[in-house]
């Protein structure tokens, strides 16, 4: 039965030779060690299809799947593209998801085969949507990078981003559980860095003003060369001294912020925040996230 | 070049003859000569040009060949770093042409070559001459840079640093441009301008940190930082510090950028070496792999990098008054490095900062892990004490009270015994150990070394207020008048002059009292307790008798005193009703009620407004105050006094038509209510109708009202007191059950939840449930708020004792209910009848009998208690043998047909029969 479909399939391929889509060229490494550069043509759940050209001649095989090792295709352009393309506007960013979505699918014909791109095409696609604030899409994408990719730089940084997306996507209290669990991966300051201002964001929004201000001001000690992290963590460090009463750090972070990021939002926030409690605002009044240029879930 | 070309063919005719047949000719050496160097064998090509200088050296024809070979001869031992040979090679070419086109490129050779020799002098000197020269030449850049290095190896730094600020601002090459501003980083530093330095290290950093010179900065930052920290410029030492990276961040770093060099250099060793800028890249990128390898090298060397920069940064932090930030910098080096030299340090410093910010909780789990990782180092006693400080601090004072008593006992010449010792009785006296507190207050103070503590002032006015609190006034106000003089400077003067007039006061000295919170007031008017005082001035006017004088001064009290403003109120009220001045009164209670028209005290006001009003003859208007009550607040399902202020309304309901009209007037605000959708206030205006029904004798009327609430209002808009009255009055007893069960879910503060409790228990006893019985009766002896609930749960209690067979205790708990007056209705002959059983139960027969008897000459109108007295007390009779008396009490029993329908009735009858059968000399 096995051998007619087979054979079956065979013909039909051969019928449609002229229409058929074919996946493009890949070289194939059997378990065997022989490697075949060829061009794949089509799949099964077990069986991959190929044609090889001998001089003047093509041939048309087939070979089931546990004796491949490994198919590698050329590297997809999408991803060249991602690594040298600047992104000036939302129309362009909106065409490379585009793009990214039918490399995606592309490439995920062979998702389950080894020497797959479909794991790096899916990563930067979630980056993509990422980018575009998608976050909720991005994080079933990460994960399932995460779950079904095998390299295992791609694991980490897709868990990681898709930690950060569920910053956005998920209530304070799960996305602060992703969140604590992925520290122990992360391997450089800029991925402390964002960690440990999202964590802070997490904690104030659950109400813990204390670990959320030794989650933020990571960032103005530890990771301060880290570009842009800094000012963020002072101005959400904000609120939670508010909360806490503490109107002496409270002055004292807006003066840092004024001083040392003038021209900012931030900076410009909390001149505000000092002209109002000048004027006799009472601290309290100043407690509400809402206040503040800070990254909130929506 | 043409002409070099034609001079080598000549010789190569004139010698053609002369050829030796082993030697190459002078073009086939010389560009043998120039492969060699080009594919970079130089020591060939030096052997081979030197091979032609000594052969042509002298000869005339190849004066014009020379210039070329002697430069490749010194080009080729310059790159074999044979320097001397070198700058005599490139003598010679400068010699024999003076305006060579190489002209530039051997003076920086040269140059170099001296570099290299360490004459740094002649080195710089050559280069300056170049760049003056030619400034345009294409290694000027370079040429610039090595000028300023020799000039730092001659600590020429001024100079050096002109040099590399020209070679910062006008190359075009990033690398080199970076390097330079490295350099000039490190040149201002070691030429003392400090504020340069740390300018441009803040503006390079902040860009982007350059890869192959940040350790050397992250170093250079951190010489910076204890500059100025050691200078008091904390700004700038953390500015300095904060310019450092971490070690792992550097080692990730500096490894990438290698393997990208290494890259690189594989990819450039693959090409053929073309020309001379091709050997100068490749010398450029070895010397900048050798460099990132050396700084790598360093840093591996230096595995306490972070805990050095992380102390010192937290200690800057620290200084700098931002605990928050220092905080974290210990934590990182304690948690991160916990085995590392500064780890302890770290720890000790993490939990000051802790304490300062008073997160207490924090301080003490770290304190409790220091002293599990330290135990034995130096610092633990004082960890222990700041531990039992924090926990005074946050006034868990049990706690400390233990761990300061562990304290002095594990440490006896602890260096803080006497704050330790003074913080121990404190404890002792917030938790009203007074007894321990005063003995251990009266050591302290006798204590000669305590008598220079910074803590006496504390120690001495907590010994005061012991005595104070514990209502020992004799003996406190001597102590603290002594402190007023013997501390006149004390934070606690204030209060101790409070304390004293309070004192005043307790001892029944009114006048005195006062005189002191009159002066106090004027003096402290912002104080804290200012409104107490004024508060206890008023008590103590009224108390000598000077109403009108305390009616003002509870004046003074308005909504701006926050608690205190319903006590003036209430004490004006009273003064007001003491001098007959019910005007004021209704004054007074009129501006409270406007004032604060939302306070749940606002019912107490219009009661005494209506009172007062009623004093004044205003009848109507005091009824009308109590029905603006009764309608404002009577629709809050958790408002309990709507039962107590109808019940003073409807007395003022008074005369033969009084009920009448008050039943009116509930009709009215019925309808109005349930108009308004006010159901709750509707479902108590139906519950008081049925009342008035009562009490006009009306039953049928009542019930057909009480049916209609139970009919109209759904459960979810009474309150307690209409769950209550549904679950007694209309319900059968197993639909009360869940009313009674919403009133404790729902309401379970209200006076109604213990009754709830009590009727669940006795449910719960009749079905056999004894465990759940006990829980509920339980929950209702701790919810009961009057006595007349309390009695009755004795009595359940009583009778759950004397099923678990202990009588005795029963019997107590039944003599409780005897003893007391509140214990009215059926409780009474429970009570009667418990004992009697109990005693029975005891075998005291003759104790149980008058206690039945009490029952049925008493209670009659208990039928089914007193049948079961009479029968009891019959069964008594027979265990005593005094058969007649037996009989007699079965034949009384008998004899009521009321008594027919109980058991009882059976079981005497059996019995007679009995009795009478066995011994007929007994029936009478």
């Amino acid at each position: 039965m096995r051998r007619a479909l087979c054979i079956l399939g065979c013909g039909c391929l051969a019928l449609c030779a002229g229409a058929a889509t074919s996946f493009g060229p890949a070289r194939v490494r059997l378990q065997n060690g022989k490697q075949l550069d060829c061009e794949i043509l089509a799949r099964s759940n077990t069986v991959v299809f190929i044609q090889r050209v001998f001089g003047a001649g093509v041939a048309r095989e087939q070979y089931p799947l546990a004796q491949i090792e490994s198919i590698v295709f050329p590297r997809p352009a999408f991803l060249s593209v991602m690594a040298t393309q600047a992104l000036p506007d939302k129309a362009a960013l909106r065409a490379c998801i585009k793009t990214a979505e039918q490399a995606y699918a592309a490439t995920r014909a062979f998702a389950d085969v080894k020497g797959t791109w479909a794991w790096h095409v899916g990563f930067e696609y979630a980056r993509l949507l990422e980018q575009a604030r998608r976050f909720a899409r991005a994080r079933k994408l990460y994960d399932r990078v995460g779950r079904d990719g095998s390299d295992a730089e791609l694991h980490r940084s897709a868990a990681l981003r898709s930690a950060l997306c569920a910053y956005y996507s998920e209530p304070p209290s799960n996305a602060l559980k992703r969140l604590l669990v992925i520290a122990t991966v992360v391997t450089n300051d800029a991925e402390r860095a964002a960690l440990a201002y999202y964590t802070g964001m997490c904690y104030a929004q659950l109400g813990q003003p204390v670990a959320s201000l030794f989650a933020l001001l990571r960032n103005v000690v530890l990771y301060s060369l880290e570009p842009g992290w800094e000012p963020r963590s002072l101005v959400a460090a904000l609120p939670n001294y508010a909360v806490l009463d503490r109107g002496d750090e409270f002055r004292a972070t807006c003066a840092t912020l004024a001083r040392r990021f003038p021209a900012t939002p931030y900076a410009t926030v909390a001149s505000n925040m000092l002209v109002r409690l000048a004027a006799g605002t009472n601290l309290s009044a100043c407690a509400s996230l809402s206040l503040y240029p800070v990254e909130l879930r929506k | 070049m043409a002409g070099c070309k034609v001079a080598l063919l000549i010789l190569l005719t004139a010698v053609a003859g002369v050829g030796a047949d082993e030697r190459m000719d002078a073009p086939t050496l010389y560009a043998t000569a120039l492969r060699a160097f080009y594919v970079g064998q130089f020591s060939e090509a030096v052997r081979l040009l030197q091979e032609f200088t000594s052969r042509y050296a002298n000869e005339p024809q190849m004066t014009g060949a020379l210039p070329r070979v002697y430069y490749a001869l010194g080009c080729a031992q310059f790159n074999l770093r044979q320097m001397e040979p070198a700058i005599a090679a490139f003598d010679e070419h400068l010699k024999l042409d003076p305006q060579s086109a190489f002209r530039t490129d051997i003076q920086f050779r040269m140059a170099a070559a001296e570099q290299f020799l360490g004459q740094y002098a002649a080195a710089a000197a050559g280069f300056a001459a170049l760049l003056q020269a030619a400034p345009n030449f294409a290694q000027a850049d370079d040429a610039r840079f090595q000028w300023a290095l020799c000039l730092l190896a001659q600590q020429q730094s001024g100079d050096a640093v002109a040099v590399l600020q020209t070679l910062a601002a006008q190359t075009k090459d990033e690398q080199l441009r970076t390097t330079a501003r490295a350099l000039l980083l490190q040149t201002w530093y070691d030429a003392g301008y400090h504020l340069m330095a740390l300018s441009n290290l803040v503006r390079l950093v902040r860009t982007e940190v350059p890869v192959d010179h940040m350790i050397a900065l992250s170093i250079l930052a951190l010489q910076l930082g204890d500059h100025f920290y050691d200078a008091g410029d904390y700004d700038r030492a953390l500015d300095a510090y904060r310019c450092a990276l971490r070690r792992d961040e550097m080692l990730l770093r500096q490894t990438r950028r290698l393997r990208e060099l290494h890259a690189t250099r594989a990819l450039r060793d693959a090409q053929p070496i073309t020309n001379l800028y091709a050997v100068a890249a490749r010398e450029r990128l070895a010397a900048l792999i050798a460099q990132n390898e050396a700084q790598l090298h360093l840093l591996e060397q230096r595995a306490d990098f972070d805990t050095v920069w992380l102390m010192r940064v937290g200690r800057c932090l620290y200084d700098m008054a931002m605990p928050w930030e220092a905080c974290l910098a210990f934590q990182e080096v304690a948690r991160g490095y916990p085995g590392s030299d500064a780890a302890q340090t770290a720890q000790s410093s993490l939990i000051y900062c802790l304490v300062q910010m008073r997160l207490f909780a924090r301080a003490r789990a770290e304190i409790d892990a220091f002293v599990q990782t330290y135990p034995q180092v130096d610092s633990v006693p004082v960890m222990r004490f700041l531990k039992c400080e924090s926990l005074i601090n946050e006034e868990q004072f049990a706690e400390a009270e233990r761990l300061l008593t562990a304290l002095l006992e594990a440490y006896p010449a602890h260096p803080s015994k006497d704050r330790a010792a003074f913080y121990l009785h404190l404890a002792q006296a917030m938790q009203e150990k007074f007894e321990e507190a005063l003995a251990g207050f009266a050591d302290w103070t006798a204590t000669p070394a305590y008598k220079t503590s910074a803590v006496a002032p504390d120690a001495l006015y907590w010994h005061a207020m012991a005595l104070f609190f514990s209502g020992d006034y004799s003996n406190a106000l001597p102590r603290m008048t002594a402190y007023l003089t013997q501390w006149p400077e004390s934070r606690y003067i204030p209060d101790m002059q409070y304390r004293i007039a309070v004192v005043h006061y307790m001892q029944e000295r009114y006048r005195e009292a006062a005189i002191a919170l009159a002066q106090w007031v004027q003096r402290y008017p912002v104080h804290p307790m200012i409104w107490e005082a004024r508060m206890l001035r008023g008590d103590a006017l009224a108390a000598i008798g000077e109403l009108e004088r305390a009616a003002a001064v509870y004046g003074e009290a308005g909504t701006n005193s926050g608690p205190y403003y319903h006590y003036a109120v209430a004490q004006m009220g009273k003064c007001y009703k003491q001098l007959e001045e019910y005007t004021n009164m209704v004054n007074v209670y009129e501006t409270y009620v406007r004032a604060v028209p939302d306070s749940p005290n606002v019912v107490e006001g219009l009661y005494w407004l209506g009172w007062a009003q009623g004093q004044l003859g205003n009848v109507a208007g005091a009824r009308e105050s109590y029905w603006d009550a009764l309608t404002r607040y009577g629709n809050r399902r958790d408002w309990w006094g709507f039962d107590d202020l109808l019940r003073d309304v409807a007395r003022m309901y008074s005369g033969s038509n009084g009920l009448a009209a008050l039943s009116l007037r509930l009709r009215e605000e019925d309808g109005l209510a349930r108009s308004r959708g006010k159901l709750t206030l509707a479902s108590r205006l139906r519950i008081a109708l049925y009342n008035a029904h009562l009490r006009a004798g009306d039953a049928a009327m009542a019930r057909a009202t009480a049916r209609d609430l139970a009919a109209r209002f759904p459960t979810n808009v009474l309150g307690a007191d209409g769950l209550a009255f549904l679950a007694r009055t209309v319900q059968t007893n197993s639909a009360a059950l869940p009313l009674y069960r919403q009133i404790l879910v729902e309401f379970p503060q209200s006076s109604f939840a213990a009754e709830a409790a009590l009727r669940l228990a006795q449910d719960a006893k009749q079905h056999g449930q004894a465990d759940a019985a006990k829980r509920w009766l339980a929950q209702a002896e701790q919810l009961a708020q009057d006595m007349k609930i309390m009695l009755e749960i004795s009595a359940v209690q009583a009778a759950q004792l004397q099923a678990d067979g202990q009588a005795q205790a029963a019997i107590l708990k039944y003599e409780e209910i005897l003893a007391n007056r509140a214990a009215r209705g059926p409780l009474w002959p429970q009570a009667l009848f418990g004992l009697g059983t109990a005693y029975e139960e005891l075998g005291n027969y003759a104790k149980a009998i008058p206690y039945f008897q009490r029952i049925y000459v008493l209670y009659a109108g208990y039928p089914e208690l007193t049948a079961q007295a009479y029968y009891h007390s019959a069964r008594c009779f027979e265990q005593l043998q005094q058969f007649s008396e037996a009989v007699n009490s079965y034949r009384e029993l008998l004899a009521d047909a009321r008594y027919q329908k109980y058991d009882v009735a059976d079981f005497a009858r059996e019995r007679l029969k009995q009795l009478t059968a066995a011994a007929p000399e007994t029936t009478p």
